[in-house]
């Protein structure tokens, strides 16, 4: 179809259908029931689990029951009360991750495109190093090195994500950069600071903020993945990649044990692609 | 690509795999509070680490150590290990197949499979097609490797026995005559193919999680690169010659959307060597994934610092073939015949 | 459905037979997913003659391209043909399935898009691109494409054929790139050409070669053309007929001469009065058409011409029911208050 037809169809479609919009749609709604969860889960988890995550019993094994809607693993500890407790350590540890991310990347990325010149030039290589560089490896040697632990676990995620988010900076402040505004408020002699903390966010905020959510979905399934070779958080704190691993133990009698954890991992993940999506169509 | 072009690949790829290795040594060297300690054992009483930072050569300075590190690079040599103290190269090459079999099978399938089902994907005018195939390749993609590794694992080979728990051949086989390293490829050249099929059945499983995590990428950044392509103004013309709409994107788009996919591809790469560590893992697949997760376990950085090396080689080789490719997909990228 | 070869000697008889190609009361609608429809093109009516160029005018909204897509079968997923008929020597096109389309597509006519380098393949020869339709339609290898390529470029006027043809798109220039697709649109031989704005994206001197080209083509093959344009001059060289849209419908139609001597419809008359031309004195106030371009969305609810909002020669019922066509000495205008007509 030609451009035009193209255009003046959104434009006729928006004037009429304009009263339609209030009602969201079911599949936002659950969305935003789900991500609520999390959310309150993983501040106070005590509300959703009916167990002490630690807490030992006689009950070891036992398969998926009313009881214990997860199963029980061999302490007697129950698996859903330990998945909700072990959101802290996952899902907390991946949004402090991103945030760090974000927050250094993106604000490395849009200096680096603004100023250009030597700064940029270095940022770039540092970046194309370790951009696609297998980061699963680099993660177990440095993890290797600093010992493993949560903490070590955010800090060597965080030091391989904000590249990411500082390419995609940089190439959206070169695009924006010609904008006739800041040659405006350039000759304003507004400062650099204000240009981009005022002007260039508003239309950086939406990327930045649907970047963000698709990542803790990667961000989650790095953290499992070093803790279930041992890496991340160490027993007895529950954390979904370490419970996976060490269902791996009852493997063929406990099938309860690993699954569950992985089904959850899942669950984020999609949520936070599903995030992702639904704020980039709002941001664009 | 000119000398001069490839040249410069090849620089910047030693580049990159120095600063790597420079940055893993550095790191496995510095911070840990007492390698020594680590390399003699956590029980190891204060006499016997300091024969072991002796012996080990991790009594002198970082700068020396790291110099003679990379000397020893130079020259082939890639350390000894802390736990056998003897040069790991001999472990190291012998693992090397094993996960090359692996990495190599996997990519064949999930490539050819990620690009059929983008091209399918990309070009369906049907929702009711796109969402359900949006939904299996996130799922796919959602679902952590080693989670799905494992899932499959514990059903289709412990509870169901289609598919053997983990290894490479059952204890009953012996591998065929090293030509290549393949069990697959070597059972069929020494024409023994009851080898070949177990080996094929040892494959199974770790293939199969590889490529249902990686197709699920590659299907969709064909998909968006494909419905792009559907857009541009040659399309048109295609379909205005007569060209039926399968002709249009086999002939036409497929060439021209492929300059994004491998692009993408080429990244994947990295996160394909991740998956399989993890991969190996738990199928006890004896690859360089599992021999430095033994490292691992027992601080044994020279060996980790090896495998970190060998991966920097293969991924920086996989990129600058990639780049090669381009003025292969795209003539306007190959030089002037004039 | 088996394509037809046209032969010279079918077209002999069919010259006889002189309207090839009668579009009656064609409406196309693109429709969005809450159900607003916008009507792009509203009854439209025209014949395509054998050896004849028509050319179709207007400006970017008129309905123009919508007409092109409707006829090759080529509408976007949202656009579709809610009445009237395009009836052609294999049927009424309008009604034929998309297999059907396919198998006409490039055998019984050809298509000439805009925008030369984007139209074309950037990954593969030239030659092939033009060896395609005939490799479609009649079976043929490349190598005998190749050589009916070769052949055909050269009796375009390209030079070295044998070299071009085994070149890519960015290796040749517009014009050339231009002829190229002119060859990739008649291997097969076709009796229609259809053109959708060859001239927009072509410089200067390519353009009125390419336009002479295609009135050659007319001439001598006795090749039928369809010609998509808004540039009025491109017209006055090469077109025997024009036809003005205007919001999707068909203002005026008539000889191209007869027309821009003496137009009827006021926005032919504002449209040939804005064109530039070698007589047009120097820093002369070239005359606006006053008012801004049609709007459709607006169009779309309201009745009558759509032309009334900015027309000075509108009376009270051009606001209220699109006018009636009037015709006379081979021509027609819809208007209810059109201009004299200037006997020569």
């Amino acid at each position: 179809m030609s451009a035009t037809a193209d255009t003046l169809l959104r434009k006729l479609s928006k004037k009429t259908s304009r009263s339609s919009l209030a009602a969201m749609s079911v599949g936002d709604v659950v969305l935003y029931v789900i991500v609520a969860f999390f959310l309150m889960a993983l501040v106070v988890p005590s509300l959703f689990a009916p167990y002490d995550p630690l807490e030992l019993s006689s009950a070891r094994l036992e398969s998926p029951n009313w009881a214990h809607w997860f199963g029980t693993d061999e302490a007697g500890r129950d698996v859903f009360s330990r998945t909700v407790y072990a959101l802290r350590p996952s899902l907390g540890a991946s949004l402090m991750v991103v945030g760090f991310s974000a927050f250094v990347g993106s604000t490395l990325g849009v200096i680096a495109g603004y100023r250009g010149g030597f700064l940029d030039a270095v940022l770039m290589r540092v970046i194309d190093v370790f951009l696609a560089f297998p980061y699963l490896i680099l993660a177990i040697a440095l993890s290797v090195s600093l010992g493993a632990g949560i903490r070590t676990s955010i800090i060597v995620l965080s030091i391989l994500w904000w590249p990411s988010y500082a390419r995609q900076f940089r190439g959206q402040v070169l695009a924006l950069k010609t904008q006739p505004f800041v040659d405006s408020a350039r000759v304003s002699l507004v400062p650099t600071r204000t240009i981009v903390f005022k002007h260039f966010w508003p239309h950086l905020a939406p990327h930045i903020a649907a970047r963000a959510s698709m990542a803790v979905g990667n961000v989650i399934l790095a953290l499992a993945a070093l803790s279930f070779l041992g890496l991340g958080a160490q027993p007895p704190i529950p954390e979904l990649g370490s419970m996976i691993a060490q269902g791996r133990n009852y493997m063929l009698i406990a099938w309860w044990y690993s699954f569950f954890p992985g089904l959850v991992i899942v669950v984020i993940v999609l949520t936070s692609l599903a995030v992702s999506d639904r704020m980039q169509q709002s941001g664009s | 690509m000119t000398f001069l072009a490839l040249g410069r690949r090849l620089t910047s790829g030693v580049f990159v795999i120095w600063i790597v290795v420079s940055i893993t040594f550095l790191i496995s060297h510095v911070i840990p509070a007492d390698p020594a300690r680590a390399a003699a054992g956590l029980n190891a009483g204060a006499e016997q680490v300091e024969a072991t930072a002796i012996a080990l050569g991790l009594n002198e300075p970082v700068w020396t150590q790291y110099g003679n590190y990379i000397s020893g690079l130079v020259h082939g040599d890639l350390g000894t290990s802390f736990s056998t103290r003897q040069p790991l190269r001999g472990n190291l090459f012998a693992a090397i197949p094993a996960t090359f079999e692996l990495v190599l099978w996997s990519m064949v399938i999930y490539i050819v499979l990620g690009i059929g089902v983008g091209l399918c994907w990309g070009s369906t005018r049907s929702r009711r097609v796109s969402n359900v195939t949006r939904t299996i390749v996130s799922m796919c993609v959602a679902m952590p490797v080693f989670w799905v590794a494992l899932m499959l694992q514990m059903w289709i080979a412990g509870r169901l026995g289609w598919a053997p728990i983990q290894g490479r051949l059952s204890s009953d086989m012996t591998a065929p005559a090293q030509t290549t390293g393949f069990h697959t490829i070597d059972a069929v050249l020494s024409g023994q193919p009851s080898v070949f099929l177990d080996a094929v059945w040892h494959l199974l499983l770790p293939v199969t999680t590889l490529v249902i995590w990686l197709f699920a990428l590659a299907a969709r950044v064909t998909s968006t690169a494909v419905s792009e392509e559907w857009r541009a103004a040659y399309v048109r013309t295609a379909r205005a010659k007569g060209a039926s709409r399968t002709r249009t994107v086999l002939h036409h788009i497929f060439r021209n959307a492929m300059n994004p996919v491998v692009t993408v591809l080429g990244m994947q790469f990295g996160w394909l060597l991740g998956g399989t560590v993890l991969v190996e893992v738990v199928f006890s697949w004896p690859g360089i994934g599992l021999y430095m997760f033994s490292a691992m376990q027992v601080f044994d950085y020279p060996v980790i610092l090896a495998v970190t090396i060998v991966i920097s080689v293969a991924f920086v080789f996989v990129n600058l073939i990639v780049d090669l490719l381009y003025p292969v997909l795209d003539p306007r990228l190959r030089e002037s015949r004039n | 459905m088996t394509t037809t070869h046209h032969n010279s000697q079918d077209r002999a008889d069919r010259a006889l037979d002189s309207a090839f190609w009668h579009v009656d009361r064609l409406s196309v609608v693109y429709q969005s997913e809450d159900g607003t429809r916008l009507e792009a093109v509203s009854d439209l009516s025209f014949e395509l003659k054998s050896g004849q160029v028509l050319a179709i005018v207007g400006e970017s909204g008129s309905g123009k391209s919508t007409v092109v897509s409707a006829i090759t079968g080529l509408l976007a997923e949202n656009g579709l043909i809610s009445g009237g008929s395009i009836v052609t020597s294999e049927g009424d096109l309008a009604t034929l399935s998309e297999q059907e389309m396919c198998d006409l597509r490039g055998a019984l006519f050809g298509y000439l898009p805009q925008q030369p380098m984007a139209a074309m393949n950037p990954t593969m020869t030239v030659g092939r691109q033009i060896a395609e339709s005939a490799m479609i339609h009649t079976g043929i290898r490349y190598k005998e494409g190749r050589a009916k390529a070769i052949d055909l470029m050269r009796s375009l006027g390209l030079r070295d054929p044998e070299l071009l043809v085994d070149q890519f798109p960015h290796q040749l220039s517009g014009g050339m790139l231009q002829r190229v697709l002119l060859a990739a649109a008649l291997i097969n031989d076709p009796d229609t050409l259809i053109a959708d704005e060859p001239t927009s994206a072509v410089d200067a001197s390519s353009k009125w070669q390419i336009v002479e080209l295609i009135g050659d083509l007319a001439r001598e093959r006795g090749l039928s053309v369809l010609l998509v344009t808004h540039d009025i001059s491109v017209v006055e060289r090469a077109a025997d007929e024009i036809a003005v849209m205007y919001g999707g419908r068909l203002v005026e139609h008539g000889p191209t001469k007869t027309v821009i001597d003496s137009p009827q419809h006021p926005y032919t008359s504002g449209l040939l009065g804005s064109r530039v031309s070698e007589t047009t004195p120097h820093q002369s106030l070239l005359n606006e058409i006053p008012g801004i371009p049609i709007d459709l969305p607006t169009l779309a609810l309201t009745p009558g011409c759509p032309f009334a909002a900015r027309c000075d020669r509108a009376v009270e019922d051009c606001h209220d029911v699109f006018p009636q066509t009037k015709r006379s000495h081979g021509r027609m205008v819809a208007c209810h208050n059109p201009l004299e007509l200037r006997h020569a």
